[in-house]
């Protein structure tokens, strides 16, 4: 009916309607564009850790899941395969020490599609982890895990839930950022 | 000729049954139907299927172990997501933010009808557009023209 009173006025409203959708397409797009399309997010992060019994890598007996109860842990994959696990080494070995020095959280590493002579030898290469590793061959925890490269770090809080992963080697202001979500100081 | 003939027929008529020689095995059929709509999380842009990294030839292990196992699709597919999130589906869900990608073609096409109407109702109410086509040239007008 106020078509026939005012046939000028709807156009004009269409026309906002259609400028904002035109204006919104791009924004969406630019937006895009600044985000790092190879990162994924973790399905796993606020969920409790899958629960895992793996060998070891380089003694007998099995990494088993159950035994991290009551703490928080940092569980790392890594690989010899791997060229960024280089630059997290030391970090790793300084965050190892430190677990066993204070005992208020646990270390884990996780070797991943690895060959276990290899593992061993990049191990002596480049310094042996103050923690055990268990040997994950196949890949089939990090699927549990929704692993899709490598290094990455799983830190679960003392109640079991994963509060953060982190894909890519570990720095000091990850830590800085991580740590403090499972109740450790940086 | 009609030995030729036969032969054509024959030949014609030969790859008919090949679908049912050649018939795949209905459990490999379904790893392959699973296969096909689960993403690579190491390559990203390809299904498991067609990818060749260690981590898509395990979940293609994975879905054919749970086909065995007598999981249905849905439940092998919702394994997967649990484990890698929404991601890992090439045909992201309608519902959460993945309603977003399905919605933006409608959306631009329901905007892209409604400024053709309101175009077209402008030039309707404006009537007869001005200028040459009120006098359209006659043939007359054509013939001069010609050099």
């Amino acid at each position: 009916m106020t078509d026939t009173v005012h046939p000028a006025k709807r156009p004009i409203r269409w026309k906002y309607f259609l400028g904002a959708l035109m204006l919104a397409l791009p924004v969406l797009l630019a937006v895009g564009l600044t985000r790092d399309p190879g990162k994924l997010p973790s399905a796993l992060e606020g969920r409790s850790m899958p629960s895992f019994e793996i060998p070891y890598l380089a003694q007998e007996g099995t990494l088993d899941s159950a035994a991290f109860k009551g703490k928080p842990l940092v569980l790392n994959f890594w690989a010899s395969w791997c060229v960024s696990c280089r630059h997290e080494h030391d970090e790793l070995i300084r965050l190892g020490l430190r677990s066993a020095a204070q005992g208020d959280f646990r270390v884990a590493g996780v070797n991943y599609r690895d060959d276990p002579d290899r593992a061993q030898g990049y191990l002596a290469r480049e310094g042996a982890f103050p923690y055990p590793s268990g040997y994950d061959g196949k890949g089939r925890l990090g699927i549990d895990f929704g692993v899709y490269g490598m290094p990455e770090t799983f830190f679960v809080d003392a109640g079991g839930t994963v509060q953060m992963r982190h894909a890519g080697p570990l720095t000091d202001a990850v830590l800085a950022r991580a740590l403090p979500k499972i109740g450790v100081t940086p | 000729m009609r030995h030729v003939l036969i032969l054509i027929a024959l030949l014609l008529a030969a790859p008919l049954d090949a679908g049912a020689l050649v018939g795949e095995d209905p459990q490999e059929a379904r790893v392959r139907e699973v296969a096909t709509q689960l993403r690579c999380p190491v390559c990203q842009s390809e299904n498991i299927l067609d990818s060749h990294s260690g981590t898509a030839r395990e979940m293609l292990d994975l879905v054919r172990e749970q086909t065995a196992e007598g999981r249905s699709n849905a439940e092998i597919m919702s394994f997967f997501q649990t484990r890698y999130g929404d991601y890992v589906l090439l045909s992201p869900p309608a519902s959460g933010p993945g309603f977003v990608i399905w919605w933006i073609p409608a959306l631009l096409a329901v905007g892209g009808a409604g400024l053709g109407l309101v175009l077209v109702r402008r030039l309707k109410r404006r009537g007869p557009a001005a200028g040459p086509l009120r006098n359209p040239l006659s043939v007359r007008d054509l013939e001069e023209m010609e050099p």
